[in-house]
């Protein structure tokens, strides 16, 4: 989880729980929110029908 | 008859008013000096030399004896730090006879404890740009970028003051950041006696207003025994904590000047650094008939250094 101190701009990480509870709790840094990356949209399939087997009709 | 005109008034009657000039002084205050107590002090009054040799002998390790076999000899080629003795600084005002005669007596007064301050803050300056030399690999390499520092949010982050554009990248004390440092000189195999955190008011403030060492749930001190009442940090994790105004200053040019890039925590062992006077603080006066006055000196003689590269770190954060 990055902080990011109020007075400077920097930001630090933390990885250990009780780190996170305690930055959360410190009035010179801000949490920075988590970034959700979205997951990539799948792409429709066409089916094709068995009976075309000619794709140019 | 009509009294509104020609009064006497503190105008017209300014002549017969005296002014009183204040036998009380209102001088800035002092920065507060810490330094000098807190690190190992050698006396050297009345030795002749200009340089201390203090041997730095490395550690052996023991070794298996095997049967029928010779012992194995330890191959060491021992270290020294050097120390000069070479900061002389004085401080020296004349006094004209007409002055003596005329001025408060609060004037030398002024002089002469203006004189202990000065020489005072020159040393405790000095000793705190020590810690520039801390964890540096290049024994006295270190500069006012404080190259082996670490910033104050993490404790582990190396300081970097050409990071955003040379803007540094020094953060707020954490108490992470503190328990790092405190690591760092466990690793080192640092006693944990005798170690000492000198802090700028600045962090001061920031300790404060941490809860893991203010409210009672954390430190189970109630009443005037709480930092919230007395303002005291006291020890924190076992280590005392001292607030100097006269804290490092970490800058963009490597010879102090430059900009501000953060203000400089030191956390230390006493034994890290030592401070040398051949000549203390002394004061002399001498009557100076080509001048008609008194001319006061006071002077102190003293060379100060790192002893050990691992025995402090420097934690950087904002100015």
């Amino acid at each position: 989880m990055k902080f990011k101190c109020i007075q400077s701009g920097n930001t630090v990480e933390f990885f250990q729980e009780h780190e996170i509870l305690e930055m959360r709790k410190h009035t010179g840094y801000t949490e920075v929110p988590v970034e959700v990356v979205e997951a990539p949209k799948a792409t429709k399939k066409t089916v094709v029908k068995q009976d075309e087997t000619n794709i140019d009709g | 008859m009509a009294l509104g005109t020609d009064h006497v008034t503190s105008t017209t009657a300014a002549t017969f008013i005296p002014e009183v000039w204040s036998d009380e002084i209102a001088a800035a205050y002092k920065k507060s000096l810490v330094a000098a107590n807190l690190v190992k002090k050698m006396s050297f009054k009345g030795k002749k030399g200009d340089v201390v040799h203090i041997p730095v002998p490395a550690r052996g390790n023991a070794s298996a004896k095997a049967a029928s076999t010779q012992v194995t000899l330890i191959a060491a080629t021992e270290t020294e730090v050097t120390i000069s003795i070479n900061k002389h600084y004085e401080y020296s005002r004349l006094i004209e006879d007409i002055v003596e005669a005329q001025a408060l007596s609060s004037l030398r007064q002024f002089y002469t404890d203006d004189a202990g301050y000065s020489l005072g803050r020159q040393v405790d300056t000095d000793l705190v740009n020590l810690g520039q030399q801390f964890n540096v690999s290049t024994a006295g390499a270190g500069n006012f970028r404080y190259a082996g520092a670490f910033i104050g949010g993490d404790g582990s982050t190396a300081f970097d003051y050409t990071a955003n554009t040379n803007a540094g990248n020094a953060s707020a004390l954490t108490a992470a950041g503190i328990r790092r440092t405190i690591q760092r000189l466990d690793d080192s195999d640092v006693p944990m006696d005798n170690r000492f955190f000198l802090i700028p008011p600045n962090v001061r403030n920031t300790i404060l207003g941490l809860t893991e060492f203010t409210t009672f749930n954390s430190v189970g001190e109630a009443g005037s025994a709480n930092s919230i009442r007395n303002g005291m940090i006291g020890d924190i994790y076992g280590v005392p904590v001292y607030v100097s105004s006269n804290a490092g200053t970490a800058k963009s040019a490597a010879d102090g000047t430059g900009t501000s890039l953060g203000r400089v925590c030191l956390m230390a062992h006493k034994d890290s650094m030592v401070l040398v006077e051949q000549v203390g603080v002394r004061s002399q006066t001498q009557y100076k008939q080509e001048y008609l006055g008194t001319l006061f000196t006071a002077d102190t003689l003293y060379g100060c250094a790192e002893l050990r590269n691992y025995g402090g770190v420097a934690l950087v954060v904002p100015v």
